[in-house]
Formats: C-alpha cells, sequence, structure tokens
C-alpha cells in the first residue's frame, strides 16, 4: 500500500498480529514488566491516519518501495531505547479496515535488504492466508 | 521439464529421497502444500539464514517465518491466521502457558491501569486549577488536542517523554503527573551505563586525540652478542 490512505480521521482500526511479530518482541524485550509497555504503546495504532504524522504521540513514517510503515516508541528500558515496529494495512473485509503488526526491532538497527525481505516475506504470508 | 520415462531421474536424487527422515518428509510435504507465494517466502529466507552478513537476530526473525509459514508450531489463533491483538493482550493474564507467570502479568495490568488512571486525574485537575483547556496543552506541547483527550480519557497511554513534555507545559515536575516516575528515573540512572551506545562530543574528542598521538617511542638497545669460544 504505498498511496495513503485518505479520509481516515476518525477511523479506528482493528490491530491483528503474526506469531513471528510475538517472537521479535519476546526476543527483543524479554522482560515482560517492559514489553507490557511495548504492547500498552502499540495500542494507539487504532487511531492511525496516514495523513498525520503521528500516531497519538508515537511517531511513523512510510518504509518506501516496500509499502509497509514503521512506528517508532520509546520504552522506559535500559537495554532497548527506542523500538522500531513494522506494520501494514491489508483489509481482507473492506468493511473491517485492519492494521497488521508484522514485527519489531531496536531502532538503532539498520532497516536492511535482508530485514527488508524479512518484514516483505512476512507481509506476504498475512496477504496469503488472512481471510 | 516432464519426466515420463522413471529412468530419466537421476540415481542421485532417487538416493536423496529415500535417506529422509520422517521429519524431513514432514517438513517438505508442508512446504509443497504451501502457495507458490509463501513457498517463495519460505525459499528466501532460508537464504537470508544462509546470507554472510545474518545477524543472530535475523535469523531468528527468518527461522520464526519459516515456522509459521510451514505451521510447525501450531498453535491456537484468532480467525483464519494472526492474533487479534487488543484480544490477545487481554487473554494473556489468564491464558499464559506458564500458569506461575499469570498472576506476575495480572498484576503488572492493574499496575499500568492504576497508573494510567492517576496521570489523568492529577492532569485534569491541574488544567482546572489552572484554568487551561486541552485544546491550549495541546498547543503548548505541539500534538493534537485528540492525542491529549485520548491520554486523559486514559485510551491512550503516555510515553515517557511526553509526560517530561506535558510536565513542561503545565509548569510542574513530571512527578506530579506521572506515578512511580522517580523510582523509574533511579532504574533508568542504573541501566545507563548499557545504553551508552553512541559516544558524546567530548568523548570523541578524547579519543580522536588519542588515536592521533605518535606511537609511544620504545627505546633499546642491542644485546651484547655472545662470542663462542
Amino acid at each position: 500500500m504505498n498511496e495513503p490512505i485518505t479520509g481516515t480521521g476518525c477511523l479506528e482500526w482493528r490491530l491483528r498480529m503474526g506469531r513471528p511479530a510475538f517472537r521479535d518482541f519476546q526476543r527483543l524485550v524479554p522482560r515482560y514488566s517492559v514489553r507490557s509497555e511495548l504492547n500498552r504503546q502499540l495500542h494507539k495504532l487504532r487511531w492511525w491516519n496516514p495523513d498525520e504524522p503521528w500516531v497519538v504521540d508515537l511517531p511513523w513514517n512510510w518504509v518506501q518501495p516496500t509499502g509497509l510503515a514503521e512506528l517508532f516508541l520509546q520504552l522506559d528500558d535500559g537495554v532497548v531505547h527506542t523500538v522500531r515496529v513494522l506494520f501494514f494495512e491489508h483489509s481482507p473485509n473492506p468493511s473491517v479496515p485492519t492494521l497488521w503488526i508484522l514485527g519489531g526491532m531496536r531502532a538503532d538497527e539498520a532497516l536492511g535488504s535482508l530485514r527488508h525481505a524479512i518484514y516483505s516475506g512476512r507481509s506476504t504470508i498475512v496477504k496469503a492466508r488472512a481471510d | 521439464m516432464s519426466i515420463i520415462n522413471l529412468n530419466e531421474i537421476p540415481s542421485d536424487a532417487f538416493r536423496a529421497v529415500l535417506s529422509l527422515n520422517d521429519v524431513q518428509r514432514d517438513f517438505i510435504r508442508r512446504y509443497m502444500e504451501c502457495s507458490d507465494e509463501v513457498q517463495s517466502v519460505v525459499r528466501s529466507m532460508f537464504a537470508v539464514i544462509e546470507h554472510e552478513h545474518t545477524t543472530d537476530d535475523d535469523r531468528h526473525r527468518a527461522l520464526a517465518i519459516i515456522a509459521d509459514a510451514l505451521h510447525l508450531n501450531p498453535e491456537e489463533g484468532h480467525g483464519s491466521y494472526g492474533l487479534d491483538f487488543p484480544r490477545s493482550q487481554q487473554e494473556i493474564a489468564t491464558k499464559h502457558p506458564d500458569l506461575s507467570r499469570r498472576p506476575i502479568v495480572a498484576k503488572r495490568l492493574v499496575q499500568m491501569e492504576s497508573q494510567e488512571a492517576a496521570f489523568a486525574d492529577r492532569v485534569k485537575t491541574i488544567l482546572e486549577q489552572k484554568n487551561i483547556t486541552q485544546q491550549q496543552l495541546a498547543e503548548r506541547m505541539d500534538c493534537t488536542q485528540s492525542a491529549v483527550s485520548k491520554m486523559l480519557s486514559r485510551k491512550a497511554r503516555p510515553q515517557r517523554k511526553t509526560i517530561f513534555k506535558m510536565a513542561t507545559a503545565l509548569d510542574v515536575a513530571p512527578t506530579d503527573l506521572w506515578p512511580d516516575l522517580e523510582v523509574a528515573a533511579i532504574l533508568d540512572s542504573i541501566a545507563e551505563p548499557f545504553n551508552d551506545r553512541e559516544l558524546t562530543q567530548a568523548q570523541a574528542e578524547a579519543l580522536d586525540a588519542a588515536s592521533s598521538r605518535p606511537p609511544v617511542e620504545v627505546k633499546t638497545r642491542e644485546l651484547p652478542s655472545r662470542k663462542r669460544p
């Protein structure tokens, strides 16, 4: 989805997540007390608006040319300071607009070609299997 | 390529198939059941795993995709694929596979709700006392009124830096807004060395100076030669 969706100001998205994303977060933030903070922040994606640069108080960007988007959130953790969360829009049922959380990494990790392959691969599986 | 005569199949291929164990056969069966797109993803993940620049984290990410694609770790989900995120968060306290973790998770969820409630109450009180509207607060914080409203109605948990920003906007101490903030600050300061990934300007200059210093001259003298008798 490279083209921004417009007119979604009042929309509330349904949030879904694949198993690999859970594995990412468990590995990235092993302490539940911190991971619970991350999970709580991720709820804000329900109010994602492609026309605005912030989701409540979290900045986000498009990851060109993949059609994926990245959300940045700070954790109160001494090990992982900022997390980049990859997500994309895929709504098999157009009446239920849905965002998929694909996974996450430390924000200081480069999003190079291998990681593009990983997250694009996850989005391909979502498109092939979600209904 | 279509093979009509079985004799055309290389004998090496036959031997390879016959030598597969049950796990490997099951793996291939699951792979063959995938759609072309998913098979392509699985192949590209093997390429990621074998790539010379792949990190340990990337290898785990790629393996998680292969396991997911081939249903190697079937787990209960919500719907045909994946999990409903809010529902999974609600269920984590009651359906955590490790029973001993359930009370810990439940306690943490209660703690977060209590923090958010206290924050919302404190900010609302200060707004009333100082006669500031949510819109004015949003303007001072350079965010939208909608964002402020979501945080004060406990629909969205503020980030730590948002609490500091809001405290500045309201001219109060951050600890006046968020319970436990002092404890969190102490924990952060203890953990700070682990987070020190970037050098400060002073550290960088000191490092440059040290690396540009001429090597220390080591004075040596020749050892007296031994003369054989």
